[in-house]
């Protein structure tokens, strides 16, 4: 039985294949020409913002640090 | 307020991570093809109350306390999943929805079908969110992912009958037929605008007005 209403119907996949969320991605990516997954935010007013105090930064680290040293 | 039940053990944690979470990551991750920064979020608080669990300097029920909320945090990433699939799936139907021509020649249903199903898609995540809102508190959020799993399902049907081919070739198209409209408008306003100004002083060099305005007014 399909655990997902997607994912394996989508990519004929079983979903127990997949032991962790890197798993998922490594795996979307592949079957997506190889582009790594970005992060979204996706709001609306049935998604809670309990838990997330602070704002959001999206820091390139590897880009600062090679800017940083030439 | 979060109700703090201990029923949770190991290996009902990894159970759910992997009956539960890992499919509707791959749901979302699938539909968005980009990892939702909530659901990151939510695993960051795991990731937290994970490592308390795991310190031996500290008590067993401090442990089993934070075990605990690891695992409600897992089960609100896991609606949170469902939630922003739920969301996008809505703002990508409703675009089609409410576009008539998109709507009748873009899906393979009949257009009063289509409409049909999307009403249902709509109701059926009312349903979700009376069900979760009457049961807020509630520390079993099961049933709740049951509900919006199921709204999800009508959308998923519903996405199978878009022709995205159809959808690609009628935005290119209207985006053509507007530009190529708006260029126009702007070039025979400019023109009717010049005409008009020449037109009128013209007029005015001439003296054809006040013999017209005398004409009228005797």
């Amino acid at each position: 039985m399909q655990k997902t209403v997607l994912f394996e119907k989508q990519y004929n996949v079983n979903v127990n294949q997949f032991n962790t969320t890197d798993d998922v991605d490594r795996f979307l990516s592949e079957k997506n020409g190889g582009r790594k997954l970005g992060v979204v935010r996706v709001s609306g007013n049935i998604i809670e913002r309990t838990g997330n105090m602070l704002p959001v930064k999206r820091i390139n680290t590897d880009d600062l640090i090679d800017k940083a040293i030439g | 307020m979060t109700i703090i039940t201990n029923h949770t053990s190991v290996e009902s944690f990894i159970q759910y991570y992997h009956e539960n979470f890992i499919p509707a990551y791959g749901d979302v991750t699938s539909y968005l093809l980009e990892k939702p920064e909530s659901v990151l979020l939510g695993l960051e608080n795991i990731s937290s109350h994970l490592i308390q669990f795991l310190d031996s300097s500290k008590e067993t029920s401090i442990k089993n306390q934070n075990l605990e909320k690891a695992f409600h945090h897992l089960e609100r990433a896991t609606l949170d999943c469902y939630k922003i699939l739920w969301i996008r799936m809505q703002t990508d139907l409703t675009e089609i929805c409410t576009d008539q021509e998109m709507r009748k020649f873009c899906v393979n249903i009949p257009e009063g079908q289509f409409i049909i199903r999307y009403e249902e898609f709509m109701s059926l995540i009312r349903e979700a969110r009376k069900y979760e809102l009457n049961n807020v508190g509630n520390p079993d959020i099961s049933i709740t992912v049951d509900y919006y799993k199921r709204a999800i399902e009508t959308g998923v049907t519903l996405c199978g009958v878009i022709d995205h081919l159809k959808i690609q070739d009628y935005k290119k198209t209207k985006e053509k037929w507007l530009k190529k409209f708006t260029t126009r408008d702007i070039v025979v306003g400019i023109i009717g605008a010049v005409l008009g100004a020449i037109l009128w002083e013209l007029i005015r060099l001439t003296g054809v007005v006040p013999s017209v305005l005398h004409y009228l007014h005797p």
